[in-house]
């Protein structure tokens, strides 16, 4: 299964433990050396997509400051997903930077 | 509440009312966590989140059964021709109340209460005294009940529907308001057109424009509108109705609701990939 963009960094940055929706969208921040801000929008969007594929699981809802949050879990699918996601990745980078070494650079007039 | 938390819950309302009940207090929440000291990212943070609601409500739309969505488009049609017909009746005894006093009075005081229980979620008796009226209309059209029958048929198996098809909906008299834009075409000066007048076709162009605009979150206005406009070509079609013939719109209509059926058919495949 191929993750979105949006959805691998909000799945990556529950590898740590579980986090709150604002968490979520700044470890994202941070993994991704802030090329990923996620709205609330896609943040939610993503996370309701991952709980209907059982890759995260919502705890219960708490009160901090007036405001509600939920605690999301990555679950051993989810992180599964995450690995083959990740693997992915890593090999289409491989072979593209091993093309990038072979190939001859064209000269610059 | 302060007034971003207002603001944002406000905005929710695009999603779906399941997502609201179960996300909704959290994603507030986090609008306003993600946004707390910048205006420029509470507005980024605001329209991200009405693109993300309008894209559920077209996921979920999309995912939904074509048939069960054509069969509330066709409801929807027989309120809408009930709400036209009204208009028209009421503008028409506004107009001459004096010749109005005969069938004119009788056909608005028994339109307005059947267009009202129907709007407020009494969908069943609504369509049951909808249907009953129309066949009524049709008993006493006489000499020429056929003519009449082939003019009603579409109102009247819309209407059947609404009375056999759909649960009775949950109470809810702010659906009321829905009848103000009836009152107000009553209100505006018209001429006859299309077996209608001018306020009622130009109130349906504007709900067609409306409909194919909110298509991909709610194809059932589109499905609706395109019903009613076949029977007006129908309508239009039949000389006792119309001034004018237009067998172009009769035919038009039908492919419309063809193409929307398509339309619905295929966004329903999409979402399943």
């Amino acid at each position: 299964m191929e993750l979105r963009r949006p959805s691998y960094f909000a799945l990556a940055a529950l590898l740590d433990g579980p986090l709150h929706g604002y968490g979520i969208m700044k470890r994202a921040a941070e993994l991704s050396d802030g090329e990923v801000r996620l709205s609330t929008g896609t943040l939610y969007a993503a996370l309701e997509r991952a709980m209907n594929e059982s890759l995260v699981i919502a705890g219960d809802p708490y009160v901090v400051a007036g405001r509600e949050r939920r605690d999301y879990q990555l679950t051993p699918a989810g992180r599964a997903a995450l690995e083959e996601e990740a693997d992915r990745l890593a090999k289409a980078a491989r072979r593209v930077q091993g093309r990038l070494a072979n190939a001859h650079r064209p000269e610059l007039a | 509440m302060t007034h971003r938390e207002r603001i944002a819950r406000a905005l929710l309302r695009t999603y779906p009312a399941h997502t609201r009940a179960s996300l909704g207090a959290e994603m507030a929440g986090t609008v306003l966590d993600s946004s707390d000291a910048s205006h420029r990212m509470f507005a980024r943070e605001c329209s991200a989140l009405v693109v993300a609601g309008v894209r559920a409500r077209a996921r979920g739309s999309a995912s939904e059964k074509v048939l069960g969505q054509l069969v509330d488009g066709y409801v929807l049609a027989g309120q809408i021709w009930l709400g036209l017909l009204l208009s028209y009746g009421t503008a028409q005894l506004l107009r001459n109340p004096v010749q109005g006093l005969g069938g004119g009075l009788v056909f608005v005081l028994v339109l307005w209460p059947i267009l009202g229980i129907s709007l407020i979620g009494a969908r069943r008796t609504g369509g049951t005294a909808a249907t009953t009226w129309i066949v009524c209309l049709i008993l006493i059209a006489a000499p020429t009940p056929l003519k009449v029958a082939v003019t009603w048929l579409l109102p009247l198996t819309s209407c059947l529907a609404m009375a056999t098809c759909q649960q009775n909906g949950r109470r809810d008299l702010r659906r009321l308001v829905w009848l103000a834009p009836v009152a107000i075409m009553s209100l505006l000066p018209q001429s006859r057109e299309l077996a209608l007048g001018t306020a009622q076709i130009d109130g349906l162009i504007l709900g067609s424009a409306v409909a194919v605009a909110i298509f991909p979150i709610n194809p059932r206005l589109l499905v609706a509108c395109a019903v009613v406009w076949t029977v007006i070509g129908l309508m239009s079609a039949v000389p006792d109705h119309g001034q004018q013939s237009v067998p172009l719109l009769a035919l038009s209509a039908p492919l419309l609701l063809l193409a929307t059926t398509s339309r619905l058919a295929l966004a329903r495949r999409r979402a399943r990939l």
